[in-house]
């Protein structure tokens, strides 16, 4: 049994060392430390281009995206007391996908370069709070599992009908950059309309962490512990909202991490929700970087969609937990 | 001056009024034993007081102030409230759990210090859990979790410990080692007020009683004014054999707790 | 020729084709119906003794038929009335050679201004959607036909006997003016067919620069990183304008997506873009947009080339060829 310092200083090397494998690979194999160079001597040297406008920033929304991702599962899965509750689950990601979409398609996002991610951000509250209200207050898992479906599969929908809908040509194709997330063309704009929501939402899941441990003994004796459900629960759906809703603007909705991360490192933490807020954040950084990675190695022409390699990890964990809830039963 | 005070409490569920003009008192050093058949709103009462639940009407004071002059975690710092029924939402480790006891002490960002540490192995000690502290909540028995629910609520240290049923589900010689160690909370500066079916074990430890029938108080005082078999009849709707009546079949009370090597 | 038959319109255009026994159902000859003078064509004579003479036997069949043939190609064919064509780019090339009477139909796509460069004097005549009743109806003596046209309509066509034309749409310069002339001939358009395309060489070989030295390069960027290598028009609009491109030295054949960062490497001297219609909002239109380009090219402004120059071979491709070769002087 590791300690949770060995735990989060594992993880935070293991991050470093695909931070900088993700800054050597590309389509195109370029010296890493020429480019350092020319980056900070300022003059237009294409290595130093490629390296601060293409792969810094597509590396660093990766780790932010993944990291919210991964973070959200932690809380959402704690909040809810359910190991199956995800981002992806209850909606948030289907949601933001569509605000994202309507906003992006319909000339919204030109409006202002806040515009997007706040459409993200609306649509995954939005879908969030339809799904917990559909399931009801003491929802058991299978209720909150049903509305999640009922939630998804509405907003996927309506986020077909406005692509074919959507002025541009191009639109109606795009649906698998939504549904299945893509990090290519990471620019520096991107970047940043990504940090304002992604930092409020990381804001505030700060310092709740007791809460989240007290909700382990019920929501009764977590009441009279001092923890105000209602306040919590309307602060860490925001919270997750703003993460979620800002990563998947920029990246499209990447399924499996909220939900895979946090459920491998919970054992590794006692089982206690505080302790797994951090390694959640790394693990999700790390896992989505890797991925991401494995999507610039494989040599396609159309770089396949990060997405892919996702639910590629996430279907044989389904099987895995399956098969595991038989041995149990068993 | 009485710690923590509910004057005139009432509460509606449902359009169901469960407790009609409670009053109700504890000090320090007292264990006030609720007592009545089920439905009588005990239950109730001590969300109440613990603050799971609102009040429809009355006051609760607490050390002479008012119980809304304290913040959430001010007031869990001095009442702790252990359910009946707790549903634990991860296989945790006994001790951690026990560990969240401390929480209200602790400021966001701490972990237990080494007193915290020192507590919670004492009262491990006291609720029999050492065999059990790395093992998983949810693999124990129902009388083992009892007990760690319990240690986790004496592990705050509050000034008032709200038990709802804690030894319903415990064996003979747990039930006596729970109430004496709730006797010796007493008497060390704090105050318990539990619910209990058991008569025998109420009769035995509490300091007072009080009775409640149908949302409201029948009888409240010392051991022996509450239990007459009159109040009893009342409350409960049976007859009480007193033990100088005749018996058809043995008469066994639990009694006191001897350790095994005493046996030998 | 409303009032003829179809068969006699299928024995018409069976004899101007080369003499071959037809393969065709025989169920045709088979229809017996005598038509009498509806044909004003040389051919409705014979084709009333061809009906006449089958009593003398197979054989007999086979000399007059070989007959008409000979006769056929010695009287010259005549051009054809009523061409219909059924895409864009044989649309423009139609209406720049033939005269108005010969055009019984163009397609839709050649009224749409942003990609036809004939689309005012398209909507001088009926449209067709390139759908089998259509066609039939025209009653077209001539059918224009392209590689992409749907090959079941093709293989339709000809069952039933239309006289069918497939352009070759090439990427090359020599290819294109071939054709042209081809087509002209096959119109009768011969003289004219020959002007479109000296005016067309005289224009590209005025501006062109046949010197391997010192060319720029050039990198066409399209919505989702798309880009044209050898073996496309943009291609030899480039090469005869004095421009390297980019895509083709990284070896890439016909269109195809490049990675920013091969763009990057690439450092050419100046990006086209020829956007289809207004750019609207998509992420595949906003790869144009990345701020990496504007890093790479700094302040240079983008070209601009319609989209419209780029969709079928024909002499646009000289005005093309001029766009660049003028932004080649701004370097």
């Amino acid at each position: 049994m590791i300690s949770q310092k060995q735990l989060n200083l594992s993880l935070g090397l293991l991050l470093v060392g695909a931070m900088l494998i993700s800054l050597l690979t590309g389509s195109q194999t370029i010296p890493l430390y020429q480019a350092i160079e020319e980056s900070f001597t300022g003059l237009n040297g294409v290595y130093g281009i490629i390296l601060t406008e293409l792969r810094i920033p597509r590396t660093l929304v990766a780790i932010l995206a993944g990291a919210s991702l991964g973070l959200s599962g932690a809380v959402m899965q704690s909040l809810l007391r359910n190991p199956l509750a995800s981002p992806g689950l209850v909606g948030s990601a289907s949601g933001a996908a569509l605000g994202a979409v309507a906003t992006l398609y319909f000339g919204l996002a030109s409006l202002s370069s806040l515009a997007l991610p706040m459409g993200g951000i609306a649509g995954a509250l939005l879908a969030t709070l339809t799904a917990y209200l559909l399931a009801g207050r003491d929802a058991s898992p299978l209720t909150l599992i049903l509305a999640g479906v009922a939630v998804n599969a509405f907003a996927l929908a309506l986020v077909s009908l406005l692509l074919n809908l959507a002025p541009s040509p191009y639109a109606v194709q795009e649906i698998a950059l939504w549904m299945l997330g893509s990090l290519a063309n990471i620019s520096r704009n991107e970047l940043l309309i990504l940090l304002p929501g992604t930092l409020a939402g990381w804001l505030l899941m700060w310092r709740q962490g007791h809460h989240l441990d007290l909700l382990t003994l019920g929501e009764e004796t977590a009441t009279s512990m001092g923890v105000q459900l209602i306040k919590l629960r309307w602060r860490l759906f925001l919270a997750i909202a703003l993460a979620v809703g800002s990563a998947i603007s920029v990246t499209g909705s990447i399924g499996f991490i909220g939900l895979v991360i946090p459920h491998l490192i919970r054992p590794l933490v006692g089982y206690q929700p505080s302790k797994l807020l951090i390694p959640s954040a790394l693990g999700g950084a790390l896992l989505l970087l890797m991925a991401d990675i494995g999507v610039r190695l494989i040599p396609l022409t159309t770089e396949i969609k990060v997405g892919v390699i996702t639910s590629l990890l996430g279907a044989p964990f389904f099987l895995w937990l399956i098969l595991n809830q038989r041995r149990r039963e068993a | 001056m009485s710690h923590l005070i509910g004057q005139g409490l009432c509460f509606k569920k449902s359009g169901q009024t469960i407790l009609k003009q409670i009053d109700v008192h504890i000090d320090q050093g007292e264990v006030l034993g609720l007592i009545g058949p089920n439905g009588a709103g005990k239950s109730t009462l001590l969300r109440l007081l613990a603050g799971v639940a609102e009040p429809d009407q009355g006051r609760l004071t607490l050390a002479g102030k008012p119980v809304s002059a304290f913040t959430p975690k001010q007031r869990a710092q001095r009442i702790a409230y252990l359910p009946q029924l707790s549903e634990i939402a991860w296989p945790m480790s006994v001790e951690r759990l026990v560990a969240l006891g401390r929480l209200p002490h602790l400021e966001h960002w701490q972990q237990p210090t080494t007193e915290d540490m020192v507590l919670i192995e004492t009262v491990m000690r006291q609720t029999d859990l050492i065999p059990f502290r790395h093992r998983a909540y949810n693999t124990l028995s129902g009388g083992e979790q009892a007990r760690v629910q319990l240690a986790r609520a004496l592990v705050t240290e509050a000034d008032i410990l709200l038990a709802d049923e804690p030894v319903s589900a415990l064996d003979p010689a747990h039930q006596l080692d729970v109430m004496t160690l709730l006797s010796a909370y007493c008497k060390t500066g704090h105050a318990v007020i539990i619910v209990l079916h058991d008569l025998a074990l109420a009769a035995h430890f509490c300091t007072r009683l009080q009775l409640l029938h149908q949302g409201a108080t029948l009888a409240e005082g010392s051991v022996e004014s509450v239990l007459s078999d009159q109040h009893l009849e009342t409350a409960y709707a049976i007859a009480i054999n007193s033990s100088d009546k005749q018996m058809q079949h043995p008469f066994s009370l639990p009694w006191r707790r001897i350790e095994r090597d005493e046996l030998t | 020729m409303a009032d003829c038959g179809l068969l006699d319109r299928i024995v018409m255009g069976f004899t101007r084709q080369t003499i071959t026994i037809p393969t065709h159902s025989p169920r045709r000859f088979a229809r017996g119906k005598v038509i009498k003078g509806c044909c004003s064509t040389p051919v409705a004579g014979i084709n009333n003794a061809v009906r006449k003479k089958s009593r003398y036997g197979l054989a007999g069949k086979c000399l007059v038929l070989l007959f008409l043939g000979l006769v056929s190609i010695l009287a010259g064919a005549a051009p054809p009335q009523r061409v219909v064509s059924l895409n864009l780019c044989s649309d423009q090339l139609l209406l720049m050679l033939a005269d108005p009477e010969q055009i019984a139909s163009v397609s839709h796509l050649a009224r749409e201004e942003t990609s036809s460069f004939v689309a005012s004097r398209a909507k001088e005549y009926p449209a067709n959607h390139a759908q089998l009743e259509e066609i039939i109806t025209l009653q077209p003596d001539l059918v224009l036909t392209v590689p992409y046209t749907n090959p079941r309509l093709i293989t339709a066509l000809q069952h039933l006997g239309f006289n069918l034309y497939p352009l070759t749409l090439g990427n090359h310069l020599h290819e294109i003016t071939s054709e042209i002339e081809r087509l002209a001939i096959r119109l009768g358009q011969k003289t004219r067919g020959k002007a479109v395309v000296d005016e067309m060489l005289q224009r590209i070989a005025s501006e062109t620069e046949h010197s391997e030295l010192n060319r720029p390069s050039a990198l066409f960027y399209q919505p989702r990183g798309y880009t044209s290598g050898t073996n496309t028009l943009q291609n030899e609009a480039l090469k005869l304008a004095g421009w390297r491109n980019s895509a083709a030295e990284n070896g890439l054949q016909g269109y195809g997506q490049i990675s920013l960062e091969k763009v990057i490497l690439s450092q050419p001297d100046i990006l086209i873009t020829s956007a289809y219609g207004k750019l609207s909002n998509s992420l595949a239109e906003q790869i144009l947009s990345h701020p990496v380009l504007f890093r790479l090219m700094q302040d240079q402004p983008r070209l601009e080339i319609p989209y419209k120059y780029w969709i079928c071979p024909g002499p646009m491709l000289a005005e093309a060829v001029s766009l660049l070769r003028e932004a080649k002087k701004l370097k």
